[in-house]
């Protein structure tokens, strides 16, 4: 009670602190001259008695120190009073001030930037209920397609029977859902709309995707057991994103028919904002289907397949459930369900057999194909930025130094004075730390405007998409890692200004000058100094490897022009466009997009340079003994119009490219590139000579030129090209079922 | 050195609180000069060390204080104990009592007392 009322004294007198400090004086004052007076009686000289009295009094400073102690609240006050001496000492020293705190702003605003991406990638859990309880099949994530009875290391991705099973054989998930591991694009129309179909990413889920993770809907409902049976009626449910963006939150979404890639579909729900799906991704998906649809919106179906392995899994194991007891439960209901299939196993698959088995993994993060993706880059970058911070701090630090040394006759005067050395101590150490405090929140800033832009750089969207859902504004982690960060570098870089002011000799003030301490303050600021060009040098030779790198890729021959030149993908299929059609089709796109001025040539091809992907096949060559079972024979090839080399730029070599005398009813040609060339003409001259992607089907098609090697595929850049052929897209009606997936137009000025 | 000055302040505290119960109002100087002469040495070294003490007291609510004239017509700052005050210096005066009584005991005890 009486430390109560205390506190609360002591909370009011700290207000009219100036006011008590006056009596106390007049108080001291009084006792002095009462004790003098007391002396004189006593037959001391004047001067002694008042000398004696003081003697007798005790340290006057020593005292009134004590004094305030009781009187306010001692730790907040100091602390205060430090802080407004600092922030008055900083007002003093402009430049300083902004140079430190801008210094500090950087390094701490390029750690945060990359700690926001840490955080987002790295650390954080999908936006579901109870993440902790979810498990994924698969330690590492894989895409897109697994065929037969086998995977390599371990069964991570599998077909809808083998979904059925697990799922059905497995005691102790509460919910154990699927979807494929691929995102396909959706061509979406609102039904009874003039629009065009725009397509938008979308996922096929499992009727009970939504219920195991724990996901309610934003209105609607989400999709249910009942919706995922073959025969249901086709429903679906849309991202808050889409409905928002796209609909402006028309509540008459919901209940309406939207055409997906030209099938009619229920929009039953909304889900809700913030949720993104089931993995961290470069586009969120839009439209969630349920998996029995897929037949009926896909051409080439993948559901009733059971050995096209193609779906992820996540289960929530119920409360108190042990993993690993549910992964042997697993393993043996794998090894049940390939058991059963053995009359379809080809002798690979069986002799691979006794080596099948599976992984949970926890999945409360999803499916972390981009962690695995970005782990390795964001640690460096995280160690990276972190020596940044260091150089940062000892820049910082050098400068307080100095200013350190500016001030040590005033900190000899205030220890000659009595000052307690922790109070000296703390001064520094206020100072570095409200210095980086201010760099820390002006980090803040520096880190969104930064994280931005490493966003808007690596991980582009394509306009009307979902963004990477990485928000750059800071969450709290975000802001407790900046408040942390900086109380430490305001404690690094302090640390040593702080410790130098206690070595100050109080002795120094009466000399009148600190030369002789000068070479005490020079060692550390020597070994900063040194500290300061060792990180440096790591950090310039690492940037500079870096630059070296990246400089050889951007100027790295990749075989076609860049310059005036778009590439635009379609995909038809998705507005609803038959096989059939697409020949009349494409000559149409072909002649408009031709007939626009400015326009000086136009060619369509199914992969455009550096779009990423091409089609496999081995290949066999007219003459030549068949390739043994060791030998590599593949090829990657793609399927181009007329002029096409010409639009692209990149040179014949010999003979001709891809013209308008290839035809349906013309000889099968084919345009090799350089590899192709070397790879399997090695000593001869390629036109005229025959190969075909089938053993026996050695004469399908004729060389007819060798083209430069240009760059298709976007990894691989350090390596030399790969063997490319290229055929008639006129051609291809016999290949139809291939060539249907979509194709790049490429346009040049 | 802290619990040694806790222990100083405490017992600091009781002999003001007693001094201004026996005499009534007294200035600083002249609570100093009284626990001096009884005390001895204990204040003859550091008299400041009083004004915290006093000002303890009057967070607590044991005295007040006001400015007034002292003997010699100076002005000074008298403190005087209030009713809590007072009520305190009784249960601490018990309770120093009783410390003292068994301390007391203590110091008389002989080996054969324990028999």
């Amino acid at each position: 009670m009486s430390a109560l009322r205390r506190f609360f004294k002591r909370l009011s007198s700290w207000a009219r602190i100036q006011q008590d400090e006056e009596r106390l004086q007049a108080e001291i004052e009084e006792h002095l001259a009462m004790q003098t007076s007391e002396n004189l009686q006593a037959g001391l000289s004047p001067t002694e008695a008042r000398r004696q009295a003081v003697l007798k009094f005790g340290g006057v400073e020593a005292i009134k120190e004590d004094y305030r102690a009781q009187k306010g609240l001692p730790f907040l006050e100091t602390l205060a009073q430090d802080t407004r001496q600092t922030l008055r000492r900083l007002r003093k020293a402009p430049s300083f001030t902004i140079t430190a705190v801008l210094t500090l702003a950087l390094g701490i605003g390029a750690t945060t930037s990359i700690f926001t991406l840490v955080h987002a990638v790295l650390l954080k859990s999908l936006p579901v209920t109870n993440p902790d309880e979810l498990y994924r099949l698969g330690k590492e994530s894989r895409c897109c397609y697994m065929g037969g009875y086998s995977q390599e290391k371990e069964f991570s991705l599998v077909s809808y029977d083998l979904y059925k099973y697990l799922r059905d054989n497995t005691q102790g998930f509460a919910q154990l859902a699927a979807f494929p591991a691929i995102e396909p694009l959706f061509g979406v129309r609102r039904s009874g709309s003039s629009e065009a179909a725009q397509s938008y990413p979308g996922e096929f889920v499992s009727g009970n995707y939504f219920t195991m993770f724990g996901i309610r809907p934003y209105a609607g409902r989400v999709l249910t057991d009942t919706d995922d049976q073959a025969g249901a009626p086709p429903v679906a449910v849309m991202s808050y994103r889409l409905w928002q963006e796209k609909y402006g939150s028309d509540a008459s979404v919901i209940g309406s028919v939207f055409n997906l890639n030209d099938k009619p579909f229920t929009m039953v729900g909304i889900t809700p904002p913030g949720f993104f799906g089931d993995a961290l991704r470069y586009t969120s998906p839009d439209i969630f289907l349920p998996l029995n649809t897929e037949p009926f919106v896909q051409v080439d179906a993948d559901l009733n397949k059971y050995d096209t392995h193609w779906l992820d899994l996540i289960g929530r194991i119920q409360p108190g459930g042990n993993p690993a007891s549910i992964e042997a439960e697993m393993r043996v209901a794998l090894k049940q369900w390939l058991h059963s299939h053995w009359g379809e196993m080809s002798a690979n698959d069986r002799a691979k057999f006794p080596n099948q088995t599976l992984y949970l993994a926890p999945g409360g993060a999803g499916i972390t194909g981009m962690r695995e993706q970005y782990e390795h880059w964001l640690l460096i970058l995280m160690t990276v930025s972190g020596f940044v911070l260091l150089i940062v701090c000892a820049n910082v630090a050098n400068l307080m130094l100095v200013r350190g040394m500016q001030r040590r006759r005033q900190i000899s005067l205030s220890m000659a004075l009595g000052a307690q050395t922790s109070r000296i101590v703390r001064q520094p150490l206020t100072e570095s730390i409200l210095l980086s405090l201010f760099g820390g929140a002006a980090g803040l800033l520096i880190a969104f405007a930064g994280t931005r832009l490493i966003l808007h750089f690596a991980f582009p969207s394509p306009a009307g998409f979902a963004s990477v859902p990485i928000s750059a504004s800071p969450s709290m982690p975000v802001l407790l890692f900046v408040f942390i960060t900086s109380l430490l570098t305001g404690v690094v870089f302090g640390i040593m200004p702080a410790w130098m002011a206690t070595r100050v000799d109080p002795i120094e003030s009466l000399r009148g000058a600190s030369r002789s301490s000068e070479r005490a303050g020079f060692l550390p600021g020597k070994t900063l100094v040194v500290f300061q060009a060792a990180l440096s040098l790591v950090l310039l030779s690492a940037s500079g490897l870096l630059t070296a790198a990246l400089h050889n890729l951007e100027n790295q021959n990749l075989g076609f022009e860049q310059d005036r030149r778009i590439v635009a993908t379609m995909n038809p299929r998705l507005a609803g466009y038959r096989t059939k059609q697409l020949s009349l089709l494409y000559r149409r796109i072909h002649d408009s997009i031709a007939s626009i001025p400015g326009v000086s040539s136009v060619a369509l091809c199914q992969y455009s340079p550096l779009s990423g992907g091409a089609w496999g096949a081995g290949v066999w060559v007219d003459g030549h003994p068949l390739p043994g079972p060791t030998d590599d024979n593949s090829t990657s090839w793609d399927r181009v119009t007329a002029g096409y080399f010409d639009v692209i730029g990149t040179p014949i070599i010999k003979g001709r490219g891809i013209s308008e005398q290839d035809t349906a009813t013309s000889r099968n040609v084919a345009v090799i590139n350089e590899a192709f060339a070397r790879k399997f003409f090695r000593n001869e001259d390629p036109i005229g000579k025959h190969f075909g992607r089938k053993p026996g089907a050695n004469r399908e098609f004729e060389v007819v030129g060798v083209a430069k090697d240009a760059r298709y595929v976007t990894y691989n850049l350090d390596r030399p090209s790969s063997p490319f052929f290229f055929l008639p897209e006129a051609q291809a009606e016999t290949h139809r079922a291939i060539w249907d997936h979509f194709s790049s137009t490429t346009l040049s000025f | 050195m802290k619990e040694k000055k806790d222990v100083l302040q405490g017992t600091l505290a009781l002999m003001v609180l007693k001094t201004l119960d026996v005499l009534g109002p007294l200035h600083g100087y002249a609570i100093a000069r009284r626990i001096e002469q009884i005390s001895g040495e204990l204040l003859s070294v550091n008299q400041g060390t009083l004004y915290p003490v006093l000002l303890k007291l009057e967070q607590e609510g044991s005295i007040a204080s006001e400015w007034g004239a002292s003997e010699n017509n100076r002005k000074a700052r008298f403190y005087r104990l209030t009713r809590s005050g007072r009520k305190q210096l009784q249960a601490e005066s018990r309770g120093w009592e009783q410390t003292a009584a068994i301390i007391g005991r203590f110091f008389v005890l002989k080996a054969d007392d324990l028999e």
